[in-house]
């Protein structure tokens, strides 16, 4: 049968149980001529009287239980809604004649018609129960309306309804009467097997059970099929068995409460089948707090039903003796409220109660003033009369001694309620915030993340969880459910608002929460399907963090308004914890590559000549100074010519830092090697350039300079390739910029670079000053420039050797600079036709 | 799809409900006596409740005038003519019953004037068709199984009387037959309860209270007897057969000074044959109670005792003791002839028996005065096998043919067999076991004991 007309049936036949017991109820209530007869159900055709209230008209014309009502009202009855239809025809106050069947035969007695008044305490309170029940039973269907264990279970509470008002109803003569007491019967005959179903499909199905995709699903559904109608047909066969053997064999079944004695020991049977399987699904179910609510059912059901089959079936087959039939009611009360507790401690079936304290500690601060109002009756009442009551301070005194105990009482009674009501919020509370407290200690991502999505799930109770981190302007899922999306965008204005509320929101909530977005409103259409219930944000103050989805929970605990609450705080020191560890991560890699660059720098200064030699009758310095821990630029010595003359190379590469420093040793490495076969500067810097260009470094050009004594050493022979002029300082001060060559394309711009070297005359004094352009770029705070000019000045204006000149110059730019870092690397080389020996230079 | 099923399903469901319902209620209708006259309808009614009430003459009365108000009222016209004595009235009525245009009749008419126009031979092959297709319906129950009843097919009228009882519980006449055929089968609580209820259902009719008074008096239960007996003649002081019951209850006593008031209270009621005959019956009692056996003979009040073979045990009894050969000689020839008459002259067969039944125990009462036990031993049998508890009379005589039984045994030197025999007859009626030896005395034979 398809799934959704089973469950309307199931709620139909729910609704029409309601029906009857209600009926029942108000047909008990209705005013109508009565002769006190309460009759036994379930005797076909035959009334026998199960009891006579007292004082009734019926008792006082001596009709016993026991006797067999034949007629009533001089006429013989066919059932009991005949007699009903009878009485109808009286008024109360009536007298009308009765046959009684009894031992000795029949006799006549005259009976006068009373108000109807059935029913006693114990059946008001069997009346209680069934509603009782029922009420559980239909808080559980509504709260999982497609779970079929919740479907059964409404089952068995209607048929507990219908057992309990109808079944047990005493019965008097109206039609209504047969209706509910074979409603009652049919109660009987389906509660044995619903009972068993139920504890076969919960809190999970049994093996036996087909599970979609099962690769045996036909074979295996055909044998659950079978099993379950076995289970169904059972109990009428038992009892049809019965009756047709009582009426057509003559043999007489002992009736136990007006059903046959094996219909009980059906009943009794299945209930003992249907207890064993829980216990078997209590002791293999894994979630300790799933096992905590099977185990008290069980106890429950147990102790619930033992004494119904000890009283209801076990003595009376025994001892031959039928038993008070209210006397099961009290124990099996036990059965429904260890399922609503069950269901409110550990959400049972899946079902989330939320029982508000201010409401339980209401209800105990009006029970706990009831006690002490009923104290203080029974003290008035016992003590009236006395001189003690007759003292006005007595009731001051006593109303004082109220007020001052009805606190400490209230409080011990709440304290009690919470330890059982609330016990497992208290223990998830303090769970999440010592997860809390975990998380803020932690410096290293990975546990957080692992508490986030996979402690979190636990303490909770939940499906799933998962974090998304944001990296690259999107969400990437860090950890957790898999079948989410691996990637989401980042929403700005859903951080912001989840962050404005400091709580995580329900999914079908976040739309509303930012509700201009239609990137929002996609992002939960896109996440319902997939099971997630609640989002949650993770946002430092410098930034968003990323994103927290939660499932729903396995039951257990609702996610409401103080857990959310708690998971706000538990979410903010999750990414306080994140951005920590990760700006730890980001100062170590720093401290690592200052570390590295330091080394690099060493080495960059390791490559840099100590000291240079030039040729005989020149003087040469130079300095290179790097802005930042490594620099691209760099000058070294070259062989030039063949007279041992030495070249002095001065380059500057495009960029800075570890690339320009990487580009510039290549550079450095290419023009050693090349110069060792390769003396002629523009065959080397042709070949250089072809080797730079090979790296690829398209960005990263080397402009160079190259100077070497002319072989006349009457002047320099110079090759500028993306270098400034050099300038050269006459002996009287005069500066001038020698002339650029032709082609002056810097190294590894193009893979045929020409390069023609010019040669330059030197008269002794002058002082030929090469540089890079850190020098000219060289910024004021103000962002002017140092400039060519300033430089010519500087130089003009300077005095001493090329290494004074050097110092100078440099000085010129930190008073310039005021103090601040290069804007870029520097590089000055000044060379000197002094006739002086070689100079070694500070290299930086 | 499904919701289109589930509507199909109920509607299939409420188009079965309807078509199961419609007949029935039909069939409700088809209860309805067809008649256009409300006064007509209201005289059948009552004709219907008298009969029900046992009083035949009113219920004839009823239906007379039934029939007056609506000349084609058929099923009046069926039900007087079962109840009128008038032999004219009897063959006009036959004769419209057999112009009546059953095309206009429901079933149950159609099947009561059926019945009407058949033959006996026919009629229970009538009822046999009409139970077939209408099982429950009340009067084909009740005369299925008063034509079981007159074949004495006691396990079919029974049950058929049961069925009648589910159907409609206060059918009281039901309850009667029910009550005597229990009787006659020695089933004697079961009898008490049916006339009880009878009783109770009809509290103002005569007939519950002499039947129960009549099986009360064949128990021994003469008190209770008399006080029903009592109470049916305060309801209808003409309900004779109450005089006879309390004259038996004498008799049973052996107090043949009570049967003169109850005589003259019949005489006034009743007929004054019937006060004849009662008074005669009184005389050879009293006779008989005084050991005077020769007084009918003697003081001239033989004869009012009626032809042979209608003279009975009490008058065959004097004359064997008196010695009064011819007389014996002839009530037993005539009792024969009775006995051939019953098995080829159309009796019912339950009067057949009971007049074997008187046969074979006259015939048996002469062994004994003959002094041979044994084969009077054998003739009490035959006579026991024959009679029944069918009425006080009948029950009267089986029980004192039980004693004779026990008596001849007793003298034929089968003690066990004698005890059993006493055994059960004080087990049905103790007081009248309790009397049998002063009677015995009185026994042919009994003098030479």
């Amino acid at each position: 049968m398809p799934r959704w007309r089973l469950s309307k049936l199931v709620t139909v036949f729910g609704g029409l149980a309601l029906a009857f017991a209600l009926l029942s109820i108000v047909d008990i209530l209705l005013p109508r001529p009565y002769d006190g007869v309460v009759l036994e159900a379930d005797q076909w055709g035959i009334l026998s009287v199960r009891e006579v209230v007292a004082g009734s008209g019926a008792d006082l014309a001596g009709i016993q239980p026991g006797d067999r009502i034949a007629g009533i009202d001089r006429t013989v009855l066919a059932s009991s809604a005949h007699a009903s239809r009878l009485l109808a025809r009286h008024q109360i106050g009536d007298e009308v004649p009765y046959l009684l069947r009894r031992a000795n035969g029949l006799e006549e007695v005259r009976v006068h018609l009373g108000r109807r008044f059935i029913g006693s305490a114990p059946y008001f309170y069997a009346c209680l129960l069934g509603f009782a029940f029922f009420a559980v039973a239909l808080f559980v269907r509504r709260r999982q309306p497609e779970l079929r264990a919740a479907q059964i279970f409404y089952l068995v509470g209607a048929l507990f309804l219908l057992f309990l008002v109808c079944r047990l109803r005493p019965a008097s003569y109206g039609w209504i009467d047969n209706l509910v007491l074979e409603a009652g019967a049919l109660a009987l005959l389906l509660l044995p097997a619903c009972f068993l179903h139920f504890f076969l499909v919960f809190p999970r199905p049994i093996s036996l059970r087909p599970a979609i995709g099962d690769p045996d699903f036909k074979r295996r559904r055909r044998r659950w099929l079978l099993l379950l109608t076995s289970l169904y047909v059972l109990p009428p066969v038992v009892f049809l068995v019965a009756i047709g053997l009582w009426r057509h064999a003559g043999v007489t079944p002992r009736l136990i409460t007006g059903a046959p004695e094996a219909s009980w020991w059906v009943l009794g049977a299945y209930i003992l089948v249907g207890l064993a399987t829980l216990a078997w699904n209590a002791r293999a179910t894994r979630d300790p707090r799933q096992r905590r609510g099977i185990a008290l059912v069980f106890a429950g059901s147990l102790f619930g039903l033992l004494p119904f089959l000890g009283l209801a079936v076990a003595r009376p087959a025994w001892l031959y003796s039928e038993p008070q039939a209210f006397a099961l009611l009290l124990p099996l009360t036990l059965v429904p409220l260890t399922f609503a507790f069950a269901i409110i401690r550990f959400g049972l079936l899946d079902i989330r109660v939320m029982v508000r304290r201010s409401l339980v500690y209401s209800i105990v601060t009006v029970g706990v003033a009831a006690v002490y109002s009923i104290a203080l009756a029974l003290v008035n009442a016992f003590a009236l009369g006395s001189q003690f009551s007759a003292s006005r301070a007595f009731p001051i005194l006593f109303a004082l001694g109220v007020l001052l105990l009805l606190e400490p009482l209230r409080h011990r009674l709440q304290a009690m309620i919470d330890r059982f009501v609330h016990a497992d919020r208290r223990r998830l509370e303090e769970a999440i915030r010592k997860l809390g407290r975990a998380i803020a200690a932690e410096i290293d991502p990975r546990p957080v993340v692992r508490d986030v999505v996979e402690r979190l799930p636990k303490i909770l109770g939940l499906h799933f969880a998962a974090l998304y981190l944001e990296r690259d302007g999107e969400l990437e899922r860090a950890a957790g459910a898999e079948h989410l999306p691996a990637r989401l965008p980042l929403l700005a204005p859903l951080h912001d608002a989840l962050a404005a509320k400091g709580e995580p929101v329900p999914l079908a909530e976040i739309a509303r929460l930012v509700p201009d977005s239609s990137a929002v409103r996609e992002l939960a259409l896109l996440l319902e399907p997939t099971g997630v219930e609640i989002v949650g944000d993770l946002t430092s103050p410098r930034r968003k963090i990323g994103l927290v989805l939660l499932s729903g929970t396995t039951g257990q605990i609702e996610i409401g308004d103080e857990v959310r609450t708690l998971l706000g705080s538990l979410f903010g020191q999750a990414a306080l914890a994140i951005e920590t560890s990760r700006l730890v991560a980001e100062r170590t890699q720093q401290a690592e590559l200052e570390r590295e660059l330091e080394i690099a720098s060493s080495v960059q200064a390791e490559l840099l000549p100590r000291v240079l030699h030039f040729g005989e009758g020149w003087s040469v310095a130079a300095v290179c100074r790097a802005a930042r821990h490594v620099g691209g630029d760099f000058y070294t010595e070259l062989p030039a010519g063949l007279n041992g003359n030495r070249a002095i190379v001065f380059g500057d590469v495009a960029g800075k830092s570890v690339a320009g420093a990487l580009v510039m040793m290549a550079a450095h490495e290419a023009l050693q090697t090349l110069a060792l076969s390769h003396r002629d500067p523009e065959t080397l810097f042709a070949l250089a350039n072809r080797r730079l260009y090979g790296l690829g470094t398209k960005k990263s050009f080397v402009a160079l300079g190259w100077v070497a004594a002319s072989d006349d050493g009457e002047g320099i022979d110079y090759l500028l390739a993306g270098q400034p002029q050099l300038l050269v300082r006459s002996a009287s001060g005069g500066v001038r910029e020698l002339p650029l060559p032709p082609h002056r394309l810097p190294l590894g711009a193009l893979l045929d670079g020409r390069y023609v070297a010019s040669r330059a005359a030197v008269s002794p004094g002058d002082v030929i000053l090469g540089y890079s352009d850190g020098v000219t770029e060289a910024q004021a705070p103000d962002g002017e420039l140092f400039g060519d000019d300033r430089l010519i000045r500087v130089l003009a204006g300077a005095d001493g050797g090329p290494h004074e000149i050097i110092r100078q110059i440099l000085a010129a730019i930190a008073a310039f600079t005021r103090g601040a870092d290069p804007y870029d690397d520097i590089t000055l080389v000044a060379i000197s036709r002094d006739g002086g020996g070689e100079i070694c230079t500070a290299a930086h | 799809m499904h919701r289109r099923a589930l509507i199909v399903i109920l509607t299939a469901a409420a188009l079965v409900t309807v078509a199961v319902a419609l007949p029935r209620l039909l069939a409700d209708r088809s209860r309805d006596w067809s008649t256009d006259s409300p006064a007509a309808r209201t005289a059948f009614q009552a004709g219907l409740d008298a009969r029900m009430r046992f009083y035949l003459a009113d219920a004839a009365t009823s239906f007379r005038r039934a029939v007056e108000l609506d000349p084609d009222f058929a099923a009046a016209k069926v039900q007087l003519l079962d109840l009128t004595h008038d032999s004219e009235e009897h063959q006009s009525l036959l004769a419209q019953i057999a112009g009546i245009d059953v095309s206009r009749l429901n079933e149950r008419e159609c099947f009561l004037v059926e019945l009407a126009r058949a033959k006996r031979d026919h009629q229970a092959e009538i009822t046999g068709r009409f139970l077939k297709s209408h099982p429950r319906d009340s009067w084909g129950l009740f005369i299925a199984a008063g034509q079981a009843w007159d074949h004495e097919e006691w396990e079919t009228a029974g049950a058929l009387y049961r069925r009648l009882l589910e159907v409609d519980p206060n059918w009281v006449l039901a309850r009667n037959n029910l009550g005597y055929m229990s009787m006659a089968q020695a089933r004697f609580a079961e009898a008490e309860e049916q006339f009880r209820t009878y009783a109770y259902v009809a509290p103002d009719q005569a007939n519950p209270h002499d039947s129960l008074g009549e099986l009360l008096s064949l128990l021994g239960r003469y008190d209770e007897a008399r006080s029903e007996l009592e109470q049916a003649l305060a309801i209808r002081p003409d309900f004779c057969a109450s005089y006879e019951h309390l004259i038996g209850i004498a008799i049973f006593e052996g107090k043949p000074e009570a049967i003169e008031p109850i005589a003259a209270r019949a005489e006034t009621h009743c007929s004054p044959a019937m006060a004849a005959a009662l008074r005669c019956e009184g005389k050879y009692f009293a006779a008989y109670v005084a050991k005077d056996f020769t007084a009918p003979w003697r003081e001239g009040f033989a004869s009012c005792v009626g032809k042979p073979g209608d003279r009975g045990v009490l008058f065959y009894r004097m004359a064997l003791m008196a010695g009064e050969m011819k007389e014996v000689d002839a009530e037993e020839a005539a009792l024969a002839k009775a006995v051939e008459d019953s098995r080829t002259a159309g009796y019912g067969r339950g009067k057949g028996r009971m007049i074997e039944a008187q046969s074979f125990h006259v015939r048996g009462l002469r062994k004994l005065y003959e002094g041979d036990p044994a084969a009077a031993a054998a003739l009490f049998r035959s006579a026991d096998e024959r009679a029944s508890f069918w009425s006080a009379g009948e029950g009267r005589l089986k029980l004192f043919n039980e004693l004779n039984l026990a008596l001849a045994l007793e003298r034929s030197g089968d003690e066990n067999d004698a005890t059993a025999e006493r055994a059960r007859v004080k087990a049905i009626n103790p007081a009248f076991a309790a009397i049998f030896p002063k009677i015995a005395e009185r026994s042919p034979g009994g003098s030479r004991m």
